[in-house]
């Protein structure tokens, strides 16, 4: 009975262990440190991965989901000594892995992804109006946040400001059109509440006619300290010059009488990737 | 005699001439008058100004609250460089 007991006892143990071993296997059987980043024209994604641990697989497929929809197809297959692919994906975003074939199964790496971080809409003041008339990203959420520009400390936090370039009367109204601004334009700002600082120095484009449309290269006639908001709404491509991300501002609903306009965002978290479709 | 007679004929002239009440003297009731209508005046100016001291303070206190830097009607906004890259 004792030998029953025993043998039982061993048997739930092992079945307890065989799934952790597969698990381990998988582990280490996954293309390891993948990273995506942008080519140098912006356009493209370059992916980057280093071998499993558990050994050389067969070969590697390169997986894409256009959209983040869920469903992942294989964008190519590539030889074992093959750690990089420069993906085209014709100005759509996505989420990547990249799987190590083995043997008849597949080892995935991490999922990453260039859909654009969205922020949702959120009312943003014209500089002398009341509330908050300065917005920026955050650089580990990406999240954009609204900041005052009075104070010298969010200099580095403001990645644009809302003004109509005017000395507005105590109290309003504050008229349109507004502009989007480069925070380093804001203590030459008639308004005058802007106090000197290490404003940050960033570029805004012309409206876009397609938001979903891959943003523009950088350059001096593509790219300006400011952006007059002359229809509703209006799309603009931004990039922050101090670390080169690109991002897309729509601005809608200005508001003279209140002095707010709303601002959504999406910030392209890959540096130097300029897709922005959403 | 003939002399001290005109003399004093001269002298009495000019005593009766001297004595008589000017047409358009003020008399101290007419002064008493004017002078309690000058300090009534007087009253009328000082309150007057002090309205109009008020209202200039109103007034200056409405154009910084409302009209502070404000552009005239029409006008442009102050240029700003379109600097690009």
């Amino acid at each position: 009975m004792k030998r029953i007991y025993t043998l039982a006892l061993s048997a739930i143990i092992a079945a307890a262990l065989l799934p952790m071993t597969g698990c381990e296997e998988g582990q280490t059987g996954a293309p390891e440190n993948f990273v995506i980043a942008a080519s140098t024209d912006g356009a493209k994604v370059v992916l980057t991965w280093e071998a499993p641990t558990a050994g050389e697989p067969d070969e590697y497929i390169v997986y894409f989901d256009e959209g983040g929809t869920g469903t992942f197809t294989a964008e190519t297959t590539l030889a074992a000594t093959e750690l990089t692919f420069t993906h085209d994906p014709a100005g759509k975003t996505g989420k990547y892995k990249v799987a190590a074939a083995l043997g008849g199964d597949e080892f995935d790496s991490g999922i990453l992804t260039t859909i654009p971080v969205n922020t949702a809409a959120t009312a943003v003041s014209e500089l002398e109006a009341a509330g908050n008339a300065g917005y920026g990203w955050d650089r580990t959420t990406f999240a954009g946040s609204t900041y005052s520009m009075t104070q010298a400390a969010n200099a580095s936090k403001v990645d644009f400001y809302i003004s109509n370039w005017i000395d507005d009367p105590v109290g309003g109204p504050w008229p349109t059109p507004y502009r989007i601004e480069s925070p380093d334009e804001g203590p030459n700002d008639p308004g005058g509440v802007v106090p000197t600082g290490s404003w940050l120095q960033n570029r805004y484009t012309n409206a876009l006619t397609d938001p979903q449309a891959i943003l523009p290269v950088f350059s001096t006639t593509t790219y300006f300290n400011f952006t007059e908001i002359t229809t509703d709404p209006t799309y603009v491509g931004a990039y922050t010059k101090a670390d080169g991300y690109f991002a897309l501002v729509k601005l809608s609903g200005p508001n003279a009488t209140n002095g707010t306009i709303q601002v959504e965002t999406w910030f392209q978290k890959v540096k130097g990737l300029r897709l922005i479709a959403h | 005699m003939k002399k001290l007679a005109t003399l004093l004929i001269i002298a009495i002239a000019l005593t009766v001439i001297s004595c008589q009440q000017p047409a358009n003297v003020v008399t101290p009731e007419q002064l008493e008058a004017v002078k309690t209508e000058l300090n009534a005046l007087k009253t009328d100016v000082t309150a007057l100004k002090a309205v109009v001291d008020s209202l200039v303070v109103n007034y200056n206190a409405h154009l910084e609250k409302y009209h502070k830097g404000t552009k005239p009607a029409g006008g442009t906004k102050p240029t700003q460089p379109r600097v690009g890259g």
